[in-house]
């Protein structure tokens, strides 16, 4: 279902169905439909779906020319693909589409020639006509984690980067970046952090990056590993190859996760959720120097019910919280 | 408010019948049982004075399909002391299908039907965040503890043996 708000999210006009896949959508702990627009009106929205019954999954692309009026028939990014999820959708400044997602064809080739391999890999393809073709898809990285959603930011002219949960030797499901170009090759996927999260799990917790106007990457995510659990954030200078120290967000005892990070210029904001048993509690921080040092956290919404990931999101210069609660319903709160 | 005529209700009444005998034969097929937030304390319950095992497992969960057949195996023996709950909000014969080809289908299983969110884990572990296969067991003294990922099932034979 889509529907659209020209009041910032104060009203909704009435919601249009875009397509009907019942209970095979795919709307596990970090699957969400995405969607992104330009200001000339065009809309496309990505969401993945359960195509058989050994859970291979298919990403459909539907777009809009109107201001999301109308959209288009959902076509598959992949034709008769093995298996495809987690689509992330990233426009750049020259109207490229970049669209990153989590593909099993590495995986079940080698299944075909008697190799187990865990997990699935990450794959990248562009568009230069919103969605009609797209160029260069290839696999960046043939080893990831196959559960959680992978973060992306083409928003910069220069750095265009890429994170994700990684598979690393051993089954460490530490985080990787990778930085690549406007034709989308990338460069090696580096690590963020060594965690050294071990793990056989489907962790359903992806990480989020974002890139300043001084081409410092941001990034946050979450970790079990056995050097450091909870959330955590870190920078680069260096387009990836070296980070920060982590940093850790909120407090280590408590029920902290889904972190999320949107740059601006030099300021950067960070939101993550709070849970003590009885609300859900959006924090914030925020940093004016282009992570050099950080505001203390500070609470933006709570709710007492169900609620999902927080969002940021940017349009022109104004930055975002977008935090959908059953009891609330949509909020859409300013943050600058 | 107009009374309802005797037809409205016979049909009414029909329906309610046609229902409840559809879901119960529903889950009488399937061999499941609904799991929603609050549900915690009552499963624990069944424990009764000797240990528990209660795996939370998800249908598109690539690890735990891997792991799943491991537990059909050892459910063979210790079915009455292993309960399972399905996570993923999927068609409920799509579960059953996978609990039967699991061979699963022996012991009690559950499937969320309220979101598997952090309301639900938290009655279960206050910093749990989602992750599967994950296993919560529960010794004969009532002690209960949990971990992510997958089961060494040597380990949870020796410990079943302890807590009988």
């Amino acid at each position: 279902m889509i529907a659209k708000s020209t009041d910032a999210g104060r009203s909704f006009a009435k919601a249009q169905e875009l397509a009907r896949h019942e209970k095979f959508l795919d709307t596990g702990a970090d699957a969400r439909a995405q969607i992104i627009g330009d200001a000339h009106g065009r809309v496309m929205v990505a969401y993945a779906f359960f195509k058989d019954k050994h859970w291979n999954a298919q990403i459909n692309l539907t777009t809009s020319v109107d201001f999301g009026e109308h959209f288009s028939t959902p076509k598959p990014l992949i034709k008769n693909g093995v298996s495809e999820r987690f689509p992330s959708l990233g426009l750049d400044a020259q109207e490229r589409l970049f669209v990153a997602w989590v593909d099993k064809r590495v995986v079940h080739q080698q299944r075909l020639k008697g190799v187990k391999q865990l997990g699935g890999s990450i794959a990248l393809a562009y568009s230069a006509d919103w969605g009609l073709s797209f160029k260069s898809e290839h696999i960046v990285n043939p080893q990831s984690c196959e559960c959680c959603r992978i973060a992306l930011d083409v928003s910069m002219p220069k750095t265009k980067v890429m994170a994700y949960r990684g598979l690393f030797s051993g089954g460490v499901r530490d985080h990787a970046v990778q930085v690549f170009s406007n034709e989308a090759h990338p460069l090696e996927p580096t690590k963020v952090a060594d965690d050294r999260w071990q793990t056989d799990v489907c962790p359903h917790q992806g990480p989020s990056v974002a890139v300043s106007v001084n081409q410092t990457l941001h990034t946050v995510w979450f970790t079990q590993g056995e050097h450091r659990q909870g959330l955590f954030y870190a920078y680069s200078k260096d387009l990836g190859r070296h980070f920060s120290p982590p940093m850790a967000l909120g407090d280590v005892h408590a029920n902290e996760s889904r972190p999320f990070v949107l740059a601006q210029d030099q300021h950067v904001w960070m939101v993550w959720k709070r849970f003590d048993g009885q609300h859900a509690k959006v924090m914030m921080r925020r940093s004016t120097n282009d992570g050099a040092s950080w505001s203390t956290e500070q609470v933006l919404a709570q709710t007492a019910g169900y609620s999902d990931h927080p969002l940021l999101l940017k349009h022109r210069e104004r930055v975002y919280l977008s935090w959908l609660t059953r009891i609330e319903g949509f909020q859409l709160l300013a943050l600058n | 408010m107009k009374m309802m005529t005797q037809r409205t209700r016979s049909l009414i009444l029909v329906f309610l019948l046609t229902f409840f005998a559809w879901t119960a034969c529903l889950s009488q097929s399937v061999g499941m049982a609904p799991y929603v937030r609050g549900d915690w304390e009552k499963l624990v319950d069944k424990r009764g004075s000797g240990p528990l095992v209660v795996h939370f497992w998800g249908v598109s969960c690539g690890p735990c399909l891997t792991e799943m057949p491991q537990w059909g195996q050892f459910i063979a023996k210790e079915s009455s002391r292993v309960l399972f709950v399905q996570v993923d909000d999927v068609s409920k014969d799509i579960t059953a299908n996978l609990v039967k080809k699991m061979r699963i289908d022996k012991a009690s299983n559950y499937v969320v039907f309220s979101k598997f969110d952090e309301f639900l884990r938290f009655e279960i572990d206050s910093k749990w965040q989602g992750e599967i296969p994950y296993t919560v067991t529960i010794d004969k003294h009532g002690v209960q503890k949990a971990y992510a990922g997958n089961t060494n099932f040597k380990t949870l034979a020796a410990w079943f043996k302890k807590n009988i």
